[in-house]
C-alpha cells in the first residue's frame, strides 16, 4: 500500500501555480498513480486544464445550492487522466470572507469522506497567492499537506512572494506544519533568472527541484483546455512535467 | 435553543426551565473548568448565568477585541490566557475547555496546537476546544449535538477493559435512580454511568469502558457514533416513553442486548395503569395541557394520559400538527398561535404550555426530566396531585427558580 502524499503549491498570484499543479497531476496519473487536486483559490480555476477548460461546480456553491444536502457527487469531476478535481470556491467576489471559505470547503469534503472514497496516492493543494490568514494555512496543517512547493520565476514580485511564503511554513515549523520542500522555477526569461532563483533559494535554506523553460505550447495547451501532457504528450515541456513529478516524489520520500 | 424544529426562527433557553445552556453542558464534564473566549457582549450573557445557575466558580473570560483579531494575536493570547488560569489554580482543574464564539470560526485558528501548548505545560490537564458558534446550525451538525459530540471527542483515544457499566449519552439530567431504567441495569449488576450525576472525572473516562452507551436523546446520536468507532461501544436509542407497549418493547431490548433477566413487566404496567386512572378520577373534569419543551414525546404522553381516563385539551409543540393531525395543537414558538387563555381548570404539564395558557397550576418539568416509562408515569401522576394541592402559575414557578 502506498503512503499518501500531500503537496501543498504555493507562489505569487499569476506565476503558473495552477498550469504547474495541473501538469503534474497528469504526470502522476501517467506513472499510475491516484490523484487528487483540490484547488484553493476563489477563482476556482485550478482545474481547468484537467476538466476541458470548464470550471467545475465548486464545494461552496454546492454549499450555497444545496445546504446540507450536497454529496460528494455535486462536488466532485473526474479530470483528465482520472484525477480527482475538488474546487474549495470562495464568496462572491468583494464581500465574505475567502479564508472561511476554504475551511468551510475543507470541512465538507471531510464530512463527506472525500479522501475515503477515492482513496488518492497523491493529494495536490494548489492555493492561492499568500498565506495571508488562518483560511490559507488550512492547506498545510497536520491532517492535510505535509509537502510544500513554491513556484516562481525570476521576477521580483514573484521571488519576494516566494521568500515570504517560506517565512511562513517556517514559522509555522514548530507546530510540526508541513515543510518546504522546494523551489519550482517557472522561467518568464528574465535577465539571469536561473541566478536570482538560486539566490532565493538559498536565502530561504531550500534548493530548486525543477526548471520549466517559458514555452508556447503551454499557452497551446491551455487554448485546447488541456494539460500538455494531455494535450502534446510527446513535447518537451510534457518531458519537463513529468521530470518535475519524480523530483516532487524524491524530495516527498526524503 | 433546543429544538430542531424551530424552522429558522430563534429559540432560547427560557431562563427558567433549568437554563442548560451551552456552558452548563459543557460543565457536566466532571472537575472541568471553561475558559471563554468571545467578546465582552457574549461573556455578559455567559456571566450572568454562571451566576443565576451557580457555576461562576468554574468559569472564566477572556474577552476579544478588534485588535486581537486582525493583528492574529487570539491565537497566542488565548493559550496565555489558559495559562494565567491555570497558574492560578491549585488544584488543577482535571479538564479545561477553551469555549469558543463564532468569531473563531472566521479565523480558522489551529485548536490543536493551542490545546497541545496547554497541555504540554499542564500535562495533568486535559484541554479541549468546545464551539458556540450558532452560524454553522445549518452547515453540519447542530450545535447541540456538535457539543454533545465533542464533548466526548476530547476522551482519550487509548481503549480500557470493558465493564459492565452503561452510559447514558445526549442527556443533561440523569435518569432517576428509582428510574425502571436504573433499576433493570442495577439488577442486574450494572452500574449507571452519567457524566452529569458525577463530581469524579474519572467517571468521564471510564465511559471508554462502558459495555453499552444508551442514546437518551437524538442530541447524543453522533457522539454515540463516535465512542462506537473509537472504543467499540455498541449503541441503542433509548428515549423517553410513555406509551405502555413502548415502554415494554425498550426494556425487552435493553435486557436482550445486556443478556439480562427481564422484570415483571405486566406487574409493572397494571400498577401504572392503575395509579394514573386513580389520579384521573381525582382530579376529574381539569384537562391537561402539555408541551414539547416538558417532554420530546407529547403527543404518546397525551394518548396514554386519555387512555387512563385524563381530559388532554391542547398540546403544544411544533411537529405535532403532522404527527397527529386530530388533536388540538399549537406551536410552541408563533405568538400568533398562543392563546393566551385564563388557564383555569387547566394543568399544565411543561412551562410553556402555562405560560401561553395563564395556567394556575404548573407543573415545571423539562425534557422529561430524567423521569419516564412507569416511574416517570407514576411520577408524573404525583405531580398532577401537588399541582391541584399546591397551584403555582408560571410566573410563580420562575420566581422560585430565581430564589
Amino acid at each position: 500500500m502506498r503512503t499518501l502524499i500531500k503537496i501543498a503549491i504555493y507562489g505569487k498570484g499569476g506565476i503558473g501555480k495552477s498550469t504547474t499543479a495541473s501538469n503534474l497531476s497528469m504526470a502522476l496519473s501517467e506513472m499510475g498513480y491516484r490523484v487528487m487536486q483540490v484547488g484553493c483559490d476563489p477563482k476556482a480555476d485550478s482545474t481547468g486544464a484537467l476538466c476541458g477548460g470548464q470550471k467545475i461546480t465548486t464545494v461552496l456553491d454546492a454549499i450555497r445550492e444545496k445546504g446540507n444536502g450536497v454529496t460528494l457527487d455535486d462536488i466532485v469531476t473526474i479530470g483528465d487522466g482520472n484525477v480527482v478535481c475538488i474546487e474549495a470556491g470562495g464568496p462572491t467576489p468583494g464581500v465574505g470572507c475567502a479564508g472561511r471559505g476554504i475551511i468551510t470547503a475543507f470541512e465538507k469534503m471531510e464530512q463527506l469522506g472525500a479522501f475515503e472514497k477515492y482513496q488518492p496516492d497523491v493529494v495536490i493543494y494548489d492555493v492561492l497567492g499568500d498565506v495571508v490568514c488562518g483560511g490559507f494555512a488550512m492547506p498545510i496543517r497536520g491532517g492535510y499537506a505535509r509537502n510544500v512547493f513554491v513556484v516562481t520565476s525570476g521576477e521580483k514580485m514573484a521571488l519576494y512572494a516566494a521568500g515570504n511564503i517560506a517565512i511562513a511554513v517556517d514559522n509555522f515549523k514548530a507546530r510540526g506544519y508541513a515543510r518546504l520542500r522546494g523551489v519550482i522555477l517557472n522561467c518568464r526569461n528574465v535577465e539571469d533568472e536561473l541566478c536570482k532563483a538560486r539566490k532565493l533559494a538559498d536565502d530561504i535554506e531550500s534548493k530548486i527541484i525543477s526548471v520549466l523553460p517559458r514555452d508556447g505550447v503551454v499557452q497551446q495547451a491551455e487554448a485546447l483546455g488541456k494539460t500538455v501532457v494531455a494535450a502534446f504528450p510527446e513535447s518537451d515541456m510534457a518531458n519537463h512535467y513529468r521530470a518535475l513529478a519524480r523530483s516532487v516524489l524524491e524530495e516527498c520520500e526524503e | 435553543m433546543i429544538s430542531d424544529a424551530s424552522g429558522g426562527l430563534p429559540r432560547y433557553c427560557h431562563p427558567y426551565h433549568g437554563g442548560w445552556d451551552v456552558a452548563r453542558i459543557a460543565l457536566d464534564i466532571p472537575e472541568s473548568r471553561i475558559l471563554f473566549i468571545c467578546p465582552i457582549s457574549c461573556a455578559r450573557i455567559i456571566c450572568l448565568n454562571a451566576i443565576k445557575y451557580d457555576y461562576k466558580d468554574r468559569v472564566d473570560v477572556l474577552a476579544l477585541t478588534e485588535d486581537d483579531i486582525v493583528s492574529g494575536a487570539y491565537e497566542q493570547k488565548t493559550i496565555d490566557a489558559a495559562c494565567e488560569v491555570l497558574d492560578h489554580l491549585n488544584p488543577k482543574p482535571k479538564a479545561l475547555i477553551l469555549y469558543v464564539s463564532c468569531i473563531d470560526a472566521m479565523l480558522g485558528n489551529d485548536h490543536s496546537f493551542q490545546t497541545q501548548e496547554i497541555m504540554d505545560r499542564y500535562p495533568e490537564v486535559n484541554c479541549l476546544v468546545l464551539k458556540m458558534c450558532p452560524i454553522t446550525r445549518y452547515s453540519g451538525d447542530l450545535p447541540l449535538v456538535a457539543l454533545q459530540h465533542d464533548m466526548y471527542q476530547a476522551l482519550p483515544m487509548e481503549t480500557v477493559p470493558k465493564e459492565k457499566t452503561v452510559a447514558f449519552i445526549g442527556t443533561n439530567i440523569a435518569p432517576h435512580p428509582e428510574s425502571d431504567l436504573v433499576r433493570v441495569l442495577e439488577s442486574a449488576g450494572y452500574r449507571a454511568l452519567h457524566i452529569q450525576a458525577s463530581d469524579d472525572y474519572r467517571d468521564y473516562l471510564a465511559v471508554r469502558g462502558a459495555s453499552l452507551n444508551l442514546c437518551m436523546m437524538p442530541f447524543g446520536k453522533s457522539a454515540c457514533a463516535l465512542l462506537q468507532q473509537r472504543y467499540g461501544t455498541p449503541f441503542m436509542p433509548y428515549f423517553a416513553k410513555y406509551d405502555l407497549a413502548a415502554i415494554r418493547e425498550t426494556i425487552t431490548k435493553l435486557c436482550d442486548t445486556l443478556t439480562i433477566p427481564l422484570p415483571d413487566l405486566d406487574a409493572m404496567e397494571r400498577e401504572t395503569v392503575s395509579i394514573l386512572k386513580k389520579t384521573a378520577a381525582e382530579i376529574g373534569n381539569t384537562e391537561l395541557i402539555i408541551d414539547s419543551i416538558a417532554t420530546l414525546f407529547p403527543n404518546e404522553l397525551r394518548k396514554t394520559l386519555e387512555d387512563c381516563g385524563f381530559k388532554v385539551r391542547r398540546i403544544y409543540g411544533d411537529s405535532v400538527n403532522i404527527n397527529a393531525p386530530d388533536i388540538d395543537a399549537g406551536s410552541v414558538r408563533m405568538p400568533v398561535e398562543r392563546s393566551y387563555g385564563a388557564g383555569e381548570n387547566v394543568i399544565a404539564i411543561g412551562m410553556v404550555s402555562s405560560s401561553f395558557e395563564g395556567a394556575q397550576k404548573t407543573i415545571d418539568v423539562f425534557y422529561d426530566n430524567g423521569e419516564w416509562g412507569h416511574y416517570g408515569l407514576r411520577k408524573l401522576a404525583e405531580r398532577i396531585l401537588d399541582a391541584c394541592r399546591d397551584p403555582k402559575s408560571s410566573q410563580d414557578v420562575r420566581k422560585e427558580a430565581v430564589k
